[in-house]
């Protein structure tokens, strides 16, 4: 139950987080809690943001937490495994809370359903709710952090809703809820109340300095640029005019099959380190997982656009872990922040392995002195420049 | 160099692979490009929905953090939808200034991008607007929607990344696509709108709130700034609606735009104008007008012609419906109003907020029956035309005169102050009424029963207005011909009385409030009963005893009395049965009174035939009377003979006060006939009544048929009538009409004479 304090400068935030590995859902709550708000030494929570294990009693555990902690506002998800100040709850272990103190900033929570349904709406809702919860506006800067249930599909309509409300200039960061692989129910919290699938909830920060929101990969192209010339949802049914799944296998490297198993269960056939990278304006690749199923079609999280520019993108634990210290930098630049909010990807997860706790303590390393806090999603958000900013297999961080 | 070493095989195989990726990759970017683009152009959304869902996918693919449609409003660009600006910035209320890069976009009608400087033009800060400038843009294009109203994409980007000139064409071609789709979608919107609502404007029945809709739809159809819509009347159009112009432009009407070309163009000043068809040349004209001299879009022309064509539609339906209400509300054969249009007056000067009253004339013509039935409807309709035209000379302009019904008229008065005002309108209609009339090349004399009566603004209602003057009416009729009644508050209240027992008598019979008495038929020089007459009696228990005069006519009007009509016979036989049982009671008969009403009723001769028959009486018990009356019509005769071969006896009853028409006595099984009272009564001493009943007796004994007098109630009469050869008779002398016991004492061997006639002379043996 590590917990560590990031100190407070002036106006700056004070950070906290207390975590718990027990097995008991009120143990587990009570510990995180207690310990978060401990490591304010007293200062008053402005924010709490928790995440959770779906194997605990979820009800029991948000009540024992606000117990403790209401009224102080309070978002979080169940996750696929997350960190915290370098250190790694693998997935089904743990909870782990986060408590901040407003600093300069100002936070406003809200929290929506109906994503299924009014993805678009969804998210115009979530993000005046949001805005206003945060306070009477001035002319301040903004970003929204979002959780959203994993397995609701439509993230980026949500997205597109909340860029609809807020425009370009308010930067988005976050992810899609996990739980634990087990792709059966995904929550996100929001005060006293627990959402399933087709919720979502957010934290609108008002800021007085603009907030930069970072996303890498590090995933490396296979192939030559492919058009995908005929999809099916989720599935990829054609590449180039050939079977699709047929066109994937064939940039699979021989030693591929031999990776050893990582720390969570993975979907049958699926080969966390090929996806699809879809070619972005400047020449980046936007990383889509990929997987072939028991019927041998091949599938992705997140449907590809009618006849999306792709190339079959491959990585190393390596390739992932180096992105690492740019994302921390860069989401840092200029500023000196108390916590970074890091949404990593289980798929990233998959292919570290072994290496799985590296990726918590290389961000810890990278971000010095600041609280580290993140989760494993099911796809992270970064809006940063145009509307889109749902991504996979990526690691997308804000510094506050 | 020396340190220069040549490319290795693989080297240049790897740049090479390098290189084509790159242009794959970059080929394959804009197809997709392109593809998503032109998908959005293809889903089926309205025209606002897909332009915002394409400057979403514009931003995506061309990594755009601002995208925005802006048209240009002089020297200023509004945005009308844009992807990046918050939902509540202030671009969307107040435009941009065109900054250089935009006007030259617009001016010279191609794509404009701005850059770094070095790669493209460098972006100056006046091309930015205010809302976008935190973005910190460093890429900006503006993109001119080719003949789409002056309007622009711009696309505005923070990245590094310029504007690549391949990046232009797809830009174009976006552009000229979106034309044409909004265009499109525009055109199906306008079809879609004139589909559900150009049939609407039938809705309207009035004309001015019609032509005002049609202005209105027509500025929504045709995006236009101003519409107007002339009425042609008598070759001249005139300004009936419009939306969007000005008082001095209505004050200087007509042709304040110079409409210079004929309906279905377009003029050189930009007013578009379409007619709205009807045969014999255009009914109105439909004109749509756009400010600074822009051009209609193609189609709109068709759009108006299609929607002429519904308003021509509705204005005939509403030209329809005109003809309809006057017709509803007009009497056709005078053109009078009718009662419906009367009522509603009447309803609307009851409710004015004057201090004056409303004064309500009832006027019945006097004898037009007669004429009806001596010369025929056309003569009838003939005279009420007639009547009509001098009743228009007897009223005030401001008088409504109404043909009620047949030969009912009415006036309604307004202004009036008293009672004696009502009275004096009603006498001078009564004097030009009674007059003269030449119908059918016949001279007919005409009057009329006037009734009156006064109402009170905010508290009489028409209905009792109408109820009150037509009891005045009444009342004067019953004075007698050319007579007018004004009824006051208590004369009104009395009538309502007679209208309460109308409703009481509804309840007569199962309250068990009527009951009949029996007045016996003598032979006149026997003394010998041969028959009792039954005759129906009402006692009401807060009126008293009703007179059958009062009350049949009332039970014939609401049609009770076939119910009442068939009670009686079932009582008179069921006491006729009685009376058979007692020793002497056997032989009479029982006479009963039928009315015109119930010989008219389906199956009537079974049902009456049934109901005798019931009682355990043979049919030729009973006497059954009817009045001879003009609405005796043929197609009784099947009834009457029906019980005439059942057995039963017919009386006609009253003979000699009409028409006496022999013709009945041949087509009808009568075998009585009664002299009515008027006559038996001027037996003595009236040469003129002795010469009819002598003349009645004579038809009868000529006839076979049998004669009873009627209302003998003097011993000279009955002498006078046992004279003449009358055997038979009733009256007050013989008896008046009795309870069923004192009738059946009459039966009873030791009853003692009747002590009128007893003075007179002995009994008949």
């Amino acid at each position: 139950m590590p917990v560590t304090s990031s100190e407070q400068r002036g106006q700056r935030v004070r950070a906290a987080v207390g975590a718990s590995t027990a097995a008991d859902s009120v143990q587990a709550g009570t510990e995180a809690a207690t310990a978060a708000l401990a490591g304010l030494g007293g200062d008053a929570p402005a924010l709490l943001i928790m995440y959770a294990s779906i194997r605990y009693d979820l009800a029991v555990l948000l009540h024992t937490v606000r117990r403790l902690t209401a009224p102080t506002p309070l978002v979080g998800a169940t996750s696929s495994g997350h960190f915290q100040d370098g250190a790694l709850t693998i997935p089904g272990a743990g909870v782990s809370v986060l408590a901040l103190t407003s600093g300069d900033y100002r936070f406003g929570t809200a929290s929506v359903t109906g994503i299924r349904e009014h993805a678009v709406q969804a998210g115009q809702q979530l993000a005046r709710a949001a805005r206003a919860a945060a306070g009477p506006r001035h002319d301040r800067d903004a970003a929204l952090i979002l959780l959203a249930t994993g397995l609701s599909g439509h993230q980026q309509e949500l997205l597109n809703g909340v860029h609809k409300v807020v425009g370009a200039k308010v930067p988005v960061v976050g992810g899609s809820a996990g739980d634990d692989r087990m792709l059966e129910r995904t929550c996100v919290f929001d005060g006293d109340r627990l959402l399933t699938d087709g919720g979502a909830a957010a934290i609108w920060v008002d800021s007085p300095w603009p907030l930069s929101v970072v996303a890498d990969h590090g995933w490396e192209a296979v192939s030559l640029p492919l058009l995908v010339t005929k999809t099916d949802g989720h599935v990829v049914c054609e590449i180039g005019g050939r079977p699709a799944a047929e066109v994937f296998q064939e940039h699979f490297t021989p030693d591929a099959p031999q990776r050893r198993p990582g720390l969570v269960r993975p979907a049958p056939g699926y080969q966390s380190a090929y996806g699809f990278g879809l070619i972005e304006p400047d020449g980046t690749r936007i990383i889509r997982g990929a997987y072939l199923d028991s019927d041998g079609l091949l599938r992705t999280f997140t449907p590809l656009p009618p006849y999306a520019a792709v190339q079959i993108v491959t990585c190393t634990s390596a390739d992932l872990l180096g992105v690492i210290d740019d994302v921390v930098r860069e989401a840092v630049l200029g500023r000196e922040a108390s916590v970074l909010l890091a949404f990593s990807c289980v798929a990233r997860l998959d292919v570290l392995a072994e290496q799985g706790p590296v990726e918590a303590s290389l961000i810890q390393e990278a971000a010095g002195e600041m609280t580290t806090f993140g989760m494993y999603t099911y796809g992270e958000f970064a809006r940063t420049t145009r509307v889109s900013g749902f991504h996979n297999a990526t690691l997308t961080a804000i510094a506050l | 160099m020396a340190d220069w070493h040549p490319e290795t095989e693989v080297e240049q195989l790897r740049r090479k692979l390098g290189q084509a990726a790159e242009a794959a990759r970059d080929a394959y970017r804009d197809t997709t490009r392109l593809i998503r683009l032109l998908s959005v152009l293809g889903q089926p959304a309205s025209a606002e929905e897909m332009t915002e869902r394409l400057l979403t996918v514009l931003s995506d693919v061309f990594f755009a953090d601002v995208v925005c449609m802006v048209r240009r409003e002089g020297d200023r660009l509004a945005v009308t939808t844009a992807c990046g600006l918050p939902e509540d910035d202030p671009a969307y209320t107040t435009s941009w200034p065109a900054g250089p890069a935009a006007r030259h976009a617009l001016a010279e009608g191609r794509t404009v991008t701005r850059g770094d400087g070095e790669t493209d033009t460098a972006l100056s800060a006046a091309d930015i607007p205010g809302t976008v400038a935190p973005l910190r843009i460093r890429s900006a294009a503006w993109v001119p929607i080719y003949g789409y109203a002056d309007s622009l994409i711009i696309l505005f980007r923070s990245s590094p990344l310029p504007f690549a000139t391949s990046d232009v064409p797809i830009l174009n071609s976006v552009a000229s696509r979106l034309c044409l789709t909004l265009r499109e979608r525009e055109r199906n919107a306008v079809i879609e709108r004139l589909a559900h609502h150009g049939h609407l404007l039938t809705r309207h029945l009035r004309l001015e709130p019609l032509l005002d809709e049609a202005a209105a739809q027509l500025l929504l159809l045709t995006s236009a700034d101003r519409t107007w819509v002339e009425l042609v009347e008598d070759g001249q159009a005139h300004l009936r609606a419009h939306r969007g112009l000005r008082p001095d432009e209505i004050a200087g009407w007509p042709h304040p735009f110079g409409v210079d070309g004929p309906p279905g163009s377009e003029s050189e000043s930009g007013v578009l104008s379409v007619a709205v068809p009807r045969e014999e040349g255009p009914m109105a004209l439909l004109y749509a007008a756009r400010d600074r001299g822009e051009h209609f879009a193609p189609g709109t022309t068709e759009i108006m012609t299609i929607f002429a064509n519904h308003l021509g539609v509705a204005m005939t339906n509403a030209d329809l419906y005109h003809a309809l209400k006057q017709r509803a509300t007009l009497d056709p054969l005078t053109n009078l109003a009718n009662r419906s249009a009367m009522v509603t007056h009447l309803e609307a000067v009851l409710q004015r907020p004057e201090l004056t009253r409303v004064g309500l004339l009832f006027c019945d013509l006097d004898g037009f029956k007669a004429v009806n039935d001596l010369l025929g409807h056309e003569a009838g309709d003939e005279l009420l035309l007639q009547v009509a035209e001098r009743l228009r000379g007897s009223i005030r302009p401001d008088d409504l005169l109404a043909r009620f019904g047949g030969d009912e008229f009415v006036i309604v008065l307004d202004g009036i102050r008293q009672l004696a005002e009502v009275a004096e309108v009603g006498a001078r209609v009564c004097a030009d009424l009674d007059d003269l009339y030449v119908v059918a090349g016949e001279q007919v004399r005409v009057s009329a029963s006037v009734g009156g009566v006064l109402g009170i603004r905010g508290q009489t209602t028409p209905t009792a207005m109408l109820r009150d003057a037509d009891a005045a009416m009444y009342v004067a009729k019953g004075r007698g011909r050319g007579q007018v009644e004004v009824f006051d508050e208590d004369a009104s209240h009395r009538s309502r009385d007679r209208l309460d027992l109308r409703s009481e008598l509804l309840h007569a019979l199962d309250r068990d409030q009527l009951h009949l008495v029996y007045q016996p038929i003598f032979t006149l020089d026997t003394h010998r009963i041969v028959a009792f007459e039954a005759l129906l009696r009402w006692t009401h228990p807060y009126h008293g005893t009703v007179s059958p005069e009062v009350f049949i006519p009332m039970a014939e009007d609401s049609g009770q009395i076939t119910a009442i009509g068939e009670w009686v016979l079932a009582r008179a036989c069921a006491q006729l049965h009685a009376w058979h049982q007692l020793p002497h009671g056997r032989g009479i008969g029982m006479s009963v009174n039928l009315s015109p009403v119930q010989l008219h009723q389906p199956q009537a001769a079974e049902r009456t035939i049934d109901i005798i028959r019931a009682s355990g009486l043979h049919p030729t018990d009973i006497w059954l009377e009817i009045t001879e009356h003009s609405y005796l019509r043929h197609d009784v005769t099947d009834y009457v003979t029906a019980l005439g071969v059942a057995g039963v006896h017919l009386v006609l009853d009253d003979f000699g006060t009409a028409y006496s028409n022999l013709a009945y006595l041949k087509r009808l099984p009568i075998e009585i006939l009664k002299i009515d009272k008027s006559f038996v009564s001027g037996v003595v001493g009236g040469e003129l009544d002795l010469s009819i009943v002598r003349a009645i007796l004579a038809i009868a004994d000529s006839l076979g048929l049998v004669a009873i007098a009627e209302g003998i109630e003097t011993e000279e009469q009955g002498a006078a009538l046992r004279r003449l050869g009358c055997r038979l008779g009733q009256g007050y002398l013989l008896s008046r009409p009795l309870p069923p016991d004192a009738a059946a004492r009459l039966l009873q061997p030791r009853l003692p004479a009747p002590p009128a006639y007893t003075a007179a002379t002995p009994p008949p043996a």
